[in-house]
């Protein structure tokens, strides 16, 4: 009981806009050595539920834990540094740093995935690294901000929609990576909206609607459920 | 803009400074000394306005409290000259750790606002206390010190003391901008919860950036009242402040060199226009309405457009 440690707890989460109230009791746990993926349509709270597991937009009520430890009231770089890690919705890369500084400045100073490593699992990168990141590619930029949120070797990543505007070779090859990444010993919340991926590479699954989760259970579960995922996901 | 350029362009820069002492009449060069501190001004404010995001309307405080640290102990009581130069900058230097607790704090234009508080603050004292600051007089007689056996009261030797502390600060930040820490300002500047999510305390940073800003500015406060062996209540003014503000805007803020070169060509345009017409500030307002039409990212950014246009490939 005690060996599989739990990396993420969210207990009850209530999170607002304002007045607008977004989360509406949230609840989703991951263990150790686990992906998970949350699912749901546009709009329906999951970039604000991994602001509020970031620390940006914390729950008026409810707990949030990481790796055992009460984080609710935790400053975002403090969850930082307990070895939390994000790769946000949108490609957000530092545009006027070049390729190789947008992932270098991630290291803070300390031990992580090296670059070199790195280039090998993005070797297209590898010839760009001098280019300043506003001017590649939306793919490549996708790739720069995977490569910065691993060159901090969180023990949890959260990857916001990943996947969003990449062509299908690519979707294949962040399939192999978010695999590999968990092999390495990363535990994973993959937000998505590609089905498909998600269900490839998950060990669970959460589906949330309108501020809630209406559904959780494991992929091949899911895989059959025909009727979720036309309410849900509107497949 | 590729090193082809630049390095070349700098170095014709340097090599042109240089020989300043040999080339131009007495008025020229000391027409350029003074273009170099206004320089070294221009870069130290560079850091906070390109690097940060920050526009500050205050920095003459710490250019003036430079001055008046070096005046008070060397005419008061007889200190010297060096001495004096190291009161100057720690009077600076304690002043930019103590307002830079609430200044990193504000942003936009709230930072703007208590800088200008701050600036002007600091000009009402030095205006009133006239028993320590000699009021609107100011305080004349400061003397020059020497440096290895040279008089600095030699003016070419007061020169190239100038250039060689402005070559030495432009490398020092050069080398500070293209360190890690560098590309950390940048990053806070583009983003500062992306910093966040890495873990990276921005105010720490931001704090070190605005007290080594005021620092370096406080060196020019150093060197123009050596320069001037007089300081007065001018130089703590907000109008001094937004001159150097515009003088980071025009050479391109961001780009170190560009306001430092603006730092220099626009005290001699000052003094060459000052000779045709009264009307300097309107000449100053109508270039700095220019560039912001043309130029808004600064001249020197308009210029490396210019020449990577006429190079199409990479
Ligand atoms: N900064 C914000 N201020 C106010 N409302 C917001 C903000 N960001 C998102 N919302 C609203 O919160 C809801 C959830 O948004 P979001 O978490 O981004 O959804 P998802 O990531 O699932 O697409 C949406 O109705 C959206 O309009
Ligand atoms: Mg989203």
């Amino acid at each position: 009981m005690a060996a599989v440690q739990l990396v993420l707890q969210a207990q009850d989460v209530h999170t607002y806009y304002g007045h607008s109230h977004v989360l509406q009791g949230v609840s989703l746990q991951i263990l150790e050595g686990q992906i998970v993926a949350l699912l749901g349509r546009n709009g329906v709270g999951k970039t604000t539920f991994v602001r509020s597991v970031i620390g940006f937009t914390p729950p008026l009520r409810g707990r949030i834990s990481l790796f055992g430890r009460d984080v609710t009231r935790l400053s975002p770089e403090r969850r930082a540094r307990l070895g939390l890690g994000l790769i946000p919705q949108g490609r957000r890369v530092f545009r006027s740093l070049t390729v190789e500084e947008n992932i270098e400045v991630a290291a803070r100073g300390e031990g992580g995935t090296s670059l070199q490593d790195l280039m090998e699992i993005f070797p297209n990168l590898n010839e760009r690294l001098r280019v300043r990141a506003g001017k590649l590619s939306g793919g490549e930029q996708q790739m720069v901000a995977i490569a910065r949120g691993l060159r901090t070797t969180p023990r949890l990543l959260l990857m916001d929609e990943p996947s969003e505007g990449l062509a299908p070779l690519l979707v294949q090859k962040l399939t192999e990576l978010i695999r590999q990444i968990r092999a390495d010993g990363v535990s994973i919340l993959l937000v998505e909206q590609n089905l498909p991926l998600a269900l490839e590479v998950a060990d669970f699954v959460y589906i949330m609607e309108r501020g809630r989760v209406v559904y959780q259970g494991l992929p091949e579960q899911l895989a059959r459920d025909l009727q979720a995922q036309s309410a849900f996901l509107g497949i | 803009m590729s090193r082809r350029y630049w390095i070349p362009a700098v170095g014709l820069g340097l090599l042109f400074l240089s020989a300043v002492p040999t080339l131009l009449p007495r008025y020229a060069i000391d027409l350029i000394a003074q273009g170099m501190i206004f320089a070294i001004v221009g870069m130290g404010l560079d850091i906070l306005v390109g690097y940060l995001g920050l526009p500050s309307l205050g920095h003459a405080a710490f250019f003036g409290l430079a001055s008046y640290g070096l005046a008070i102990p060397v005419t008061r009581l007889g200190w010297a000259p060096w001495a004096g130069a190291g009161v100057g900058l720690l009077t600076a230097a304690v002043a930019a750790a103590l307002f830079g607790l609430l200044a990193v704090r504000c942003r936009g234009v709230y930072f703007l606002v208590s800088t200008l508080a701050f600036g002007q603050v600091l000009w009402g004292g030095a205006v009133k206390w006239t028993s320590v600051s000699g009021g609107y007089n100011g305080i004349p007689g400061i003397p020059r010190p020497s440096l290895f056996g040279w008089s600095l009261w030699e003016p070419d030797a007061f020169y190239y003391f100038v250039y060689a502390v402005f070559v030495v600060v432009a490398a020092m930040l050069v080398l500070f901008v293209l360190s890690p820490v560098g590309k950390i300002l940048t990053g806070i500047r583009e983003s500062e919860s992306r910093m966040r999510v890495l873990g990276y305390r921005n105010q720490l940073y931001r704090y070190m950036a605005f007290s080594l800003s005021a620092f370096v500015t406080g060196i020019a406060g150093i060197l123009m009242a050596y320069f001037n062996t007089f300081v007065g209540p001018d130089s703590l003014h907000w109008s001094l402040s937004a001159q150097t503000l515009l003088m980071v805007i025009l050479g391109g803020a961001g780009t170190l060199l560009g306001p430092a070169g603006a730092g220099i060509l626009l005290v001699v345009a000052q003094n060459l226009i000052s000779n045709v017409t009264e009307r300097w500030t309107m000449v100053l307002g109508l270039l700095y309405v220019a560039t912001m039409l043309f130029a808004p990212r600064g001249v020197l950014v308009l210029l490396r457009g210019l020449l990577a246009q006429r190079r199409p490939s990479s």
